[in-house]
């Protein structure tokens, strides 16, 4: 054997066994990762785990895409005011559980400005971790400002919307229902209006905090594609504009905040939607209308 | 004693078709297929007007009422399934019946019709692995045939693929028995008439094969540009448009065009809208690492890193190493003695062919082409399916080479070494079947990990076929359902087949009392939809890969 040769075998026999490696490597992680260890028994324990917790404390995912399993086995986790949050404010101790996960992008998103919450306790239930979070500045709910619809008034440029569940309005239809927004499910008020349609949504003499916080988004990934245009939104107290902005569906659920003396106050949230409709291959769809979405509450944040 | 290669290659694709026929029984009927089988029940029509009536099925009325349906598609595989339907299909449940055809069953019904008009595409991937099987077998013997057409077949995505009644694993089969005859053609006549044969047919079974003349056109001149300039070799006159470019440039078409009666009248204006079809293809939703993709500018590392996580690395690995060492070894090819090539056998020994260049370059074409931003996502996987029996040959490659290179003791590692370089791809395979759109590599983590990438879960709405027999019980007799993704025409295959519940109605969102949601990030539109409607969060049954959530069932709360 030449040394030409010596190398090439050297180097072969090298080569043969790092395939060999990584294969082994492989098999060892395809023993791991081709089994399902979430199965009846632990979806049982976790779920008696949650349920020893206080009713009142939100119990929210730390793992998002255990979601369909989650809701459909441990019954706290389907609770749409928590599936469907607006954010964390509000939440002054909450439970997150995940499957080799104690916090989530999803939660950064929807802590936004708070600073971190403080992670207070943590125990594994069988594949599972329930971590016990505390966040004392998230503040205190005062009032939503956006629910129930019974308790607001609505009206487009023809006058006051009608109905009970959902609002008849002259430019279309205003109500409460779960939205997909930036590929989120949130739970707000869905106004299905025209081009142009401009909507009031107030509450006289409604109890505040010292700060009104909410969002708004654009409902439906479809309509999102083919309706760009921004909507005028503003907040009015006690009659004054107290601020004004222009809100895009590339914002994702664009939150928004109004400090307030804490009492009572007429609040009412002014949106003029502009363009309603989606454009599609065939040209503008006046009829084919993007939903836009809003929430607001007031909340005690200060002492 | 030694078994025949042939004999090893014939049981190899017997096991594969068998196996597919069998297991691809609980694999839901994709989206696609809807179309697919609906157009093939038509296109089995116009055979049997051919034998009844020659004149009028030949006739321009004849044919465009049969061949009209997915004439966006050639007609070869479909014609092959509905022919196969004819033959082995269970007459359809009694009210689900075409009226515009003899809709009867066929004529040794011993299979539902979905799994009849499947077999020819099975057929056809038993065949890739056949021709895998004796290509990498001739150069390093049984192990290295097995690496190639296991390397091929056992990947998870390639098997979920190779059982459906879709274009894309026949057409990638199609694709390398185009280029095995194509290395003959260079050296043998007949085989230089046969390639543009081969090339027609597979033209007539996807369009992806419409690439490989330009492709092999320009390995032949690299390989007449290399030979001159680096061996020396003098070109011919006959060898500067030899047999094999002339038969696939006159051949191919008039094979595809013949295989593919819609094209008969009206041929430019009806192939220009078929071209115009895939050039401007819509764009459909893909998720990828976390966001959801559908318009462009797409990734560009997108088939990189979804080749990475579907594909066992130590088979990427090798399929790598192969790429190396056959470029290399073609480069360090001792010059000869110069010979003149002909028209017939435009690279006869001893040109060098550069298999090396061959076999990566059309590895990687189908992942650079989908690479582009302006080249839509929406397929996943099976848009570059076509690279993978080229990786498994050059992997093969690898192994032949590298055996070779072992001490005589080692060698008797060889097959141990075959068993662990293939078991994660038989275990991603085996523990993702049905759901094989779903499984992802051990690396990644499996379906979990990909979930925590962020990478798509499936799509088209095949992850429900297991739940059919026990729906109505699951959703509580419920009898309007949202079928999201399940397309009308599949659900109609289901109903053919009395597979689907015989009272419930499928209905939009807004009517539905249950509903199945297959889970992609676009989808939180329609599962909300669903919540509204239902008035819950709780499905009633999830089914889950591996823990990883794939299909919701909703229904109402009692």
């Amino acid at each position: 054997m030449t040394g030409a040769d010596e190398r090439a075998s050297t180097w072969a026999r090298r080569a043969l066994g790092g395939v060999a490696a990584i294969a082994a490597i492989e098999c060892a992680m395809a023993a791991w990762a081709y089994r399902d260890p979430l199965d009846d028994t632990a979806w049982s324990a976790l779920a008696g785990a949650v349920a020893e917790l206080p009713e009142d404390e939100p119990v929210v995912l730390a793992t998002q895409w255990l979601g369909p399993s989650a809701r459909m086995h441990v019954p706290a986790l389907a609770r749409l005011e928590w599936v469907a949050r607006a954010d964390l404010r509000g939440w002054s101790r909450f439970h997150a559980i995940g499957f080799g996960a104690r916090w989530s992008d999803e939660l950064t998103a929807d802590r936004e400005d708070l600073s971190a919450p403080t992670r207070v306790d943590s125990r594994d239930v069988g594949p599972f971790t329930i971590t016990t979070y505390e966040q004392p500045a998230a503040g205190i709910l005062v009032e939503s400002l956006t629910s129930p619809v019974e308790t607001l008034v609505v009206a487009d440029a023809s006058g006051r919307c009608r109905g009970r569940g959902e609002l008849r309005c002259s430019d279309g239809t205003v109500a409460l229902r779960t939205a997909e927004i930036d590929y989120r499910p949130r739970r707000c008020l869905a106004l299905d209006v025209r081009d142009g349609a401009a909507l009031r949504i107030e509450r006289t003499r409604v109890a505040t905090g010292d700060v009104i916080r909410g969002h708004v988004g654009f409902a439906d990934f479809n309509a999102r594609l083919r309706n760009d245009s921004p909507v005028a939104f503003a907040v009015e107290v006690d009659g004054e504009i107290a601020a004004r902005w222009t809100v895009t569906d590339a914002q994702g659920w664009w939150p928004f905040a109004v400090a307030t003396a804490p009492g009572e106050h007429d609040v009412a949230l002014l949106v003029d939607v502009g363009v309603g409709g989606r454009w599609n291959a065939r040209g503008y769809d006046g009829a084919a209308t993007r939903t836009v979405c809003l929430e607001a509450r007031a909340l005690q944040e200060g002492e | 004693m030694k078994a025949h290669p042939r004999l090893v290659a014939l049981a190899l694709g017997l096991v594969t078709v068998l196996l597919l026929a069998l297991g691809h029984r609980e694999v839901g009927y994709a989206r696609d297929e809807g179309f697919y089988f609906s157009a093939s029940r038509s296109y089995a029509a116009w055979l049997g007007d051919l034998a009844r009536d020659p004149g009028r099925a030949l006739g321009r009325e004849g044919r465009d009422r049969r061949f009209r349906e997915n004439h966006e598609h050639p007609a070869l595989l479909k014609l092959a399934a509905g022919a196969s339907a004819r033959m082995f299909a269970h007459a359809p449940v009694a009210g689900t019946e075409d009226s515009e055809l003899v809709d009867r069953g066929g004529v040794l019904p011993v299979m539902p019709e979905g799994a009849a008009m499947r077999l020819p595409a099975q057929v056809l991937a038993g065949l890739g692995v056949a021709l895998l099987y004796l290509v990498a077998a001739a150069w390093g013997g049984t192990w290295a045939g097995l690496l190639a057409a296991g390397g091929f077949i056992l990947l998870p995505h390639v098997w979920f693929h190779a059982g459906l009644h879709a274009f894309d694993v026949p057409v990638a089969v199609a694709m390398l028995a185009v280029v095995l005859m194509w290395r003959r053609a260079l050296v043998e006549r007949r085989a230089g008439v046969l390639v543009g044969v081969v090339l027609g047919l597979a033209i007539a079974v996807k369009h992806n094969a419409l690439f490989l003349g330009p492709l092999l056109a320009l390995h032949y001149y690299g390989c007449l540009v290399l030979g001159r300039w680096r061996d020396g070799h003098r070109i011919a006159r006959g060898q500067l448009l030899p047999l094999p470019l002339v038969s696939m440039a006159v051949l191919a078409p008039l094979v595809a065009f013949a295989l593919w009666p819609w094209l008969w009248s009206e041929p430019f204006a009806r192939v220009l809208e078929y071209f115009e079809f895939h050039r401007q293809h819509a764009y459909y939703n893909m998720e990828f690492l976390g966001r959801n993709y559908n318009q462009p500018p797409m990734p560009v590392s997108y088939p990189a890193v979804m080749t990475w996580a579907t594909v066992p690395a130590a088979l990427l690995v090798l399929a790598a190493i192969g790429a190396v060492l056959s470029i290399r070894g073609d480069t360090k090819r001792r010059r000869e003695e110069p010979v003149l090539g002909t028209f017939a056998r435009p690279l006869p020994d001893p040109w060098c062919r550069h298999d090396g260049l061959l076999f990566a370059g059309l590895a990687l074409f189908p992942l650079v082409l989908i690479s582009l931003p302006s080249t839509p996502i929406f397929g996943g996987t099976k848009h570059w399916i076509t690279a993978y029996p080229f990786f498994a040959l050059l992997a093969a490659r690898a192994w032949t080479q590298l055996w070779a290179r072992a001490r005589p003791r080692e060698r008797r590692l060889e097959p141990a070494a075959l068993v662990l370089c293939l078991a994660p791809a038989l275990f991603a395979t085996i523990d993702g079947h049905p759901y094989g759109l779903s499984q992802y590599a051990p690396l990644v983590g499996g379906p979990r990990g990909a979930a925590e990438l962020g990478l798509n879960r499936g799509f088209w709405g095949t992850a429900i076929a297991p739940a059919l027999p026990q729906l109505e019980r699951t959703i509580g007799g419920a009898d309007r359902i949202y079928v999201h993704d399940v397309h009308e025409l599949a659900l109609l295959q289901y109903r053919r087949e009395g597979r689907w519940p015989a009272g419930l109605t499928a209905v939009s969102i807004t009517r539905a009392s249950a509903g199945l949601l297959f889970h992609e990030r676009h989808m939180t539109t329609e599962e909300v939809q669903l919540w509204d409607r239902l008035g819950t969060t709780a499905p009633v049954q999830v089914i889950v890969l591996d823990g990883v959530p794939l299909t919701s069932i909703y229904a109402q709360p009692p």
